[in-house]
């Protein structure tokens, strides 16, 4: 079944991990995804990988946390393709630090990624997602449901997705439109490849988030949102929904 | 299965699976029976009433799809021994179990002190007990074949709703069980998983009587601001995440409840 013939998904961070494996999965059932990234060379893999199958994507060099970059990529989208049926605010970053190493500069990069750029790239598509009927998904964490050791300002981010995600499912919950969150656990991608523990890390703290099943694919992220933002799940609204292999049910 | 190479959705998901299922003359039983076997499921249902046994028996022998079918037995799920007894039976019928979906259970308002130990009893006997003890007899063969396990909770686990005391504590306890399995079994090769439906239109939501003097203030966070789900919406999400599609989702209690419990 092609669930996404004629619809449109805009994607954040689709030149790499999750972001990409969303994008390949939702143009293989039909969709024209129009796939944002910072990085230039990741998103014209992406995007030639996905054209050159037969399928439909158009990728724009964006950093999401520019306020106007966002709003100009929501309308470079519905330029494009004539709409916004999905949004995926996928793209985000994570290390590790001890409390007392981080910067203003950590603490801004990561709030201005991972919570202002979801926050404003979902406000410039909400009209359209609105006229569509549509739904968005963001992409928190398990970061976001627990608390974790040397990740304090990436828990505070996502635990941010996570209440703005239902903040909004409230604020919209008489619009026939869906907002909801996937929480994934640890996924191979270049930001777990990249991800490096610090040396002098306490073993037993950071035990509380390692996950007893072997991280998974993003290909797996991916069949989840493929469900979730299809009309399969018309009944989620709200929902932050876990895909950690366990990792939250201890 | 499709979710490795990235292909479209296929409706064939359950082809050479087995499927033991509670709950399935009414509602969301029935749908999620007929889902599985509409995508080529044998499915195993189970349920007190014997009448609508026979009834989603004959709806499935008349479906298209993937060639799946539905068997049945007469099962109380609140007696132990008889949950025990059908999941033996169904092994030797069909010869394995991939999935075991808990979905039967009842529901009713009443004042606090309207409750009779025989009430609590009662309730507490299918929804809480008759959940475990068939993931206890299930869970040898869904090791076995390395399936899973789906259990309905609740939007009444993460709401304290009044007049159903003693339906959202059982409710609780299934999403704890769920949660405390899944840690027990982390390091298997299987999946135990809730779903959380809200308001559902189902027998059970229509036949809701009220508590006596309900004060309507108490109900305000029930009042849900969409209408009613539909139960193949509750079958569209459990057909997905029993599924090798949802591989990695282990010990998830998923609300789909059009936004009742977002705040
Ligand atoms: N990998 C995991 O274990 C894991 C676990 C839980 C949650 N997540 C979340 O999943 C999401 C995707 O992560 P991933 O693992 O695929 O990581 P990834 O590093 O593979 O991909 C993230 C993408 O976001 C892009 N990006 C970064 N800053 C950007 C900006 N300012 N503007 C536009 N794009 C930008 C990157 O260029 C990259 O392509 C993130 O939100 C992450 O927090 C990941
Ligand atoms: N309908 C809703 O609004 C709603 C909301 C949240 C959760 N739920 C849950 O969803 C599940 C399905 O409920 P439904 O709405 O389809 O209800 P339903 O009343 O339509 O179906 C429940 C089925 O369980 C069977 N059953 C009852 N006692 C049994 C026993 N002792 N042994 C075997 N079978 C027995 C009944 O005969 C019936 O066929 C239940 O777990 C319920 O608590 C329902």
């Amino acid at each position: 079944m092609n669930r996404y013939t004629n619809k449109v998904a805009l994607l954040t961070g689709v030149a790499s991990g999750i972001g990409r494996a969303t994008a390949r999965r939702l143009a293989a059932e039909g969709a024209c995804v129009f796939g944002l990234d910072i990085d230039q060379t990741g998103l014209a893999e992406t995007e030639a990988e996905i054209t050159s199958a037969g399928q439909q994507m158009s990728g724009r060099v964006t950093d999401i946390r520019s306020v106007q970059e966002c709003r100009a990529a929501a309308e470079a989208c519905v330029a494009t393709y004539g709409g916004i049926d999905v949004l995926g605010n996928i793209a985000g970053i994570a290390n590790q630090r001890h409390v007392h190493q981080v910067t203003e500069e950590d603490w801004d990069l990561m709030n201005d990624i991972n919570l202002k750029g979801v926050f404003f790239l979902t406000q410039a598509a909400l009209p359209h997602i609105i006229e569509r009927e549509g739904n968005i998904i963001n992409i928190a964490s398990n970061a976001g449901l627990m608390g974790q050791a040397y990740t304090v300002p990436y828990c505070a981010t996502k635990g941010a997705v996570v209440n703005m995600t239902k903040a909004l499912a409230m604020e919209f919950v008489k619009h026939p439109i869906r907002i909801n969150a996937i929480a994934p656990g640890g996924v191979d991608t270049s930001l777990t490849a990249n991800f490096k523990v610090l040396e002098d890390a306490d073993y037993s703290l950071m035990a509380r988030y390692t996950g007893a099943r072997p991280s998974t694919q993003p290909e797996q992220i991916a069949s989840l949102f493929a469900f979730l933002a299809s009309e399969e799940a018309q009944n989620i609204h709200g929902s932050i929904v876990s895909s950690d292999g366990g990792l939250t049910a201890e | 299965m499709s979710q490795a190479t990235g292909t479209a959705y296929e409706s064939d998901r359950y082809v050479g699976k087995v499927a033991a299922v509670t709950g399935v003359a009414s509602g969301m039983g029935r749908c999620i029976a007929l889902r599985l076997a509409s995508e080529g499921a044998t499915v195993f249902g189970m349920d007190i009433n014997a009448e609508g046994l026979h009834q989603v028996a004959a709806e499935a022998a008349a479906l298209a799809g993937a060639g799946g079918t539905i068997t049945t037995r007469v099962t109380d799920i609140a007696e132990p021994a008889q949950c025990r007894a059908a999941i033996a039976e169904c092994v030797d019928q069909h010869g394995r179990l991939d999935v075991l979906g808990n979905i039967a259970a009842v529901s009713w308002m009443k004042n606090t002190a309207d409750v009779t130990t025989e009430d609590w009893r009662q309730m507490f006997a299918i929804n809480v007990d008759g959940t475990y003890f068939m993931c206890q007899a299930a869970l040898p063969h869904i090791l076995a074949s390395e399936g899973n396990i789906i259990n309905i909770a609740s939007n009444a686990a993460f709401m304290g709703c009044a007049y159903l005391v003693p339906y959202c504590a059982t409710k609780g306890a299934v999403v704890q069980m769920t949660r405390a399995l899944a840690t027990e079994f982390v390091k298997e090769p299987i999946r135990i998983n809730a779903i959380a439906p809200g308001g559902t239109d189902t027998p059970m939501n229509r036949d809701y009587q009220l508590a006596d003097n309900t004060d309507y203030k108490l109900l305000k966070r029930s009042m849900a601001f969409r209408p009613l789900d539909k139960p193949e919406h509750v079958a569209a999400l459990f057909a997905f995440l029993a599924s090798a599609e949802a591989a990695n989702i282990h010990g998830a209690i998923i609300n789909a409840d059009s936004g009742m419990t977002a705040t």
